[in-house]
């Protein structure tokens, strides 16, 4: 193979990136903000490519992604899809620590630790995550996007990926980094043995939209400005990861501590605390 | 003498007010349990006509939640440009909207459960109410928040966050952006929530 998937994978992130800058820095003279919250400013000035973009993906979504995820979600019992799931999550712990690390959460460098040690040589190379079933470690996904905010960068503009969806400068980086910098691809690459890259990405990509198929339906249903309302979404969800608030962290830390107070101090409302709900006629 | 009993007097007027923080917070803890409790009755009930599930989301939406407060939240600063009619039918179809929504979101119910966890106070008069949605199987719980209010006494839901997305920022976002490709006209507002929520 003279074209590696590393090599190009890598190439098209860093030129979407160098690119993204340009766009960003001719538009920021006449930056826009959306008004969106008091607190939550999306700055969003490349909406008209970004809303084509999107009216794209939603296209590939329909005839392409979304049934595959179906044929996915009704073919592999549940089961199968939550080995397949506990399996990919396992290969990504090399880029999971080093970004823990990085971030120099050491408690979270050692449970990505402890769980790939467990998960794979006692849940059988990955399939089983026996490190939350049994020791109660659950699994907390890192990036460098997330690194990034961590040292104190910011969202820049909101990005519309094509196929990957929504994203940010500062997470489409990550993205490249991650991408780059993973051990995994590296291993692939050198061996020829592209295919299993291809196979991994493929299969995460199913597995990631078999799990937003239903969220995303009902807030298509919901919402009068779909693209809006995903951007809103995108940037609250974010922002509860990077401060470690997930859905994860949240159950984990009800089951470690069993401690209200512990609870309480990792609420993921804190961000928006202090939107005050005010009477605007005041 | 005098500074010890003014420092006495401070302590007294601390433990009360946090007392009466701790107070509302129990309230606003079973003020979620009891909605809770009320819109899983309804959803498994025998009867599943969807006029009847949401006229009785409707009464409930009514009582535990501060509808207007949420709506004039949603519409952030176009608020003040809005006529006393439009602001009316704007509250009477963001009710609509809400059921609509959500009558139809709990179809595929399987006895997943509401546990209270905690609840603090965010401000002198919101409290948050930390809970958890448990399901059947082994999959994680999904952290659910609610924003509750004390209404002249009374707590009134403002807000619920799922997974930190919150529910009230994300319909602000929405309506925000309408209005804003609209040019701050609220009628297409009101036109497209009929169009879309009102059947």
């Amino acid at each position: 193979m003279s074209i590696r998937l590393f090599d190009t994978l890598f190439a098209r992130f860093i030129m979407l990136t160098v690119s993204m800058f340009l766009v960003t820095a001719c538009a920021s003279s006449s930056a826009m903000k959306n008004d969106v919250g008091q607190n939550e400013e999306i700055s969003d000035p490349l909406e008209p490519v970004n809303r084509v973009v999107f009216d794209i993906n939603e296209g590939l979504d329909t005839v392409l992604f979304a049934p595959l995820a179906k044929g996915y979600k009704a073919v592999v019992p549940e089961k199968g899809q939550s080995a397949i799931r506990n399996f990919l999550q396992n290969l990504a712990s090399p880029i999971d620590l080093t970004n823990q690390l990085l971030q120099g959460d050491f408690e979270g460098a050692a449970d990505v630790t402890g769980r790939f040690l467990l998960n794979t040589t006692f849940g059988l190379g990955g399939i089983f995550d026996i490190a939350e079933s049994e020791a109660g470690i659950e699994h907390e996904g890192e990036d460098f996007g997330q690194t990034l905010a961590v040292w104190g960068v910011k969202d820049g503009p909101y990005v519309v990926l094509p196929v990957l969806g929504p994203s940010n400068l500062r997470d489409t980086t990550g993205l490249a980094v991650d991408t780059a910098g993973d051990p995994l691809n590296w291993y692939v690459n050198r061996t020829n043995r592209d295919w299993k890259a291809y196979t991994r990405a493929g299969l995460t990509g199913i597995d990631t939209k078999a799990r937003l198929l239903d969220p995303m339906k009902e807030l298509k249903q919901s919402s009068l400005d779909y693209y809006a309302a995903v951007r809103s979404i995108y940037k609250q969800f974010r922002d509860a990861q990077i401060k470690d608030q997930g859905a994860e962290s949240f159950a984990d830390s009800v089951k470690k501590k069993e401690d209200a107070a512990a609870v309480e101090s990792i609420s993921s409302y804190d961000a928006y605390a202090d939107l005050d709900f005010a009477d605007y006629d005041e | 003498m005098k500074k010890f009993l003014f420092l006495a007097l401070f302590f007294v007027f601390i433990s009360s007010s946090a007392h009466a923080n701790a107070a509302f917070e129990k309230m606003a803890e079973s003020h979620v349990k009891v909605l809770v409790d009320k819109a899983i009755s309804v959803i498994s009930n025998e009867d599943k006509k969807p006029e009847t599930i949401k006229s009785q989301f409707y009464s409930l939406l009514s009582e535990y939640f501060d509808v207007p407060t949420i709506g004039r939240f949603a519409l952030g600063r176009y608020w003040k440009s809005v006529s006393d009619d439009q602001k009316e039918e704007y509250i009477d179809l963001f009710r609509t909207m809400i059921v609509e929504i959500y009558a139809s979101r709990f179809e595929g119910y399987t006895n997943e459960k509401v546990e209270i966890v905690s609840s603090r106070s965010l401000n002198k008069r919101d409290v948050l109410v930390s809970s958890q949605l448990v399901f059947a199987d082994n999959r994680a719980p999904i952290p659910l928040e609610w924003r509750v209010r004390n209404v002249d006494g009374q707590p009134k839901i403002i807000d619920l966050v799922v997974e930190g997305v919150s529910m009230s920022v994300t319909q602000r976002s929405d309506f925000n952006s309408v209005m804003q490709r609209a040019d701050g006209n609220v009628n297409e507002l009101l036109n497209k929530m009929r169009e879309k929520y009102v059947k």
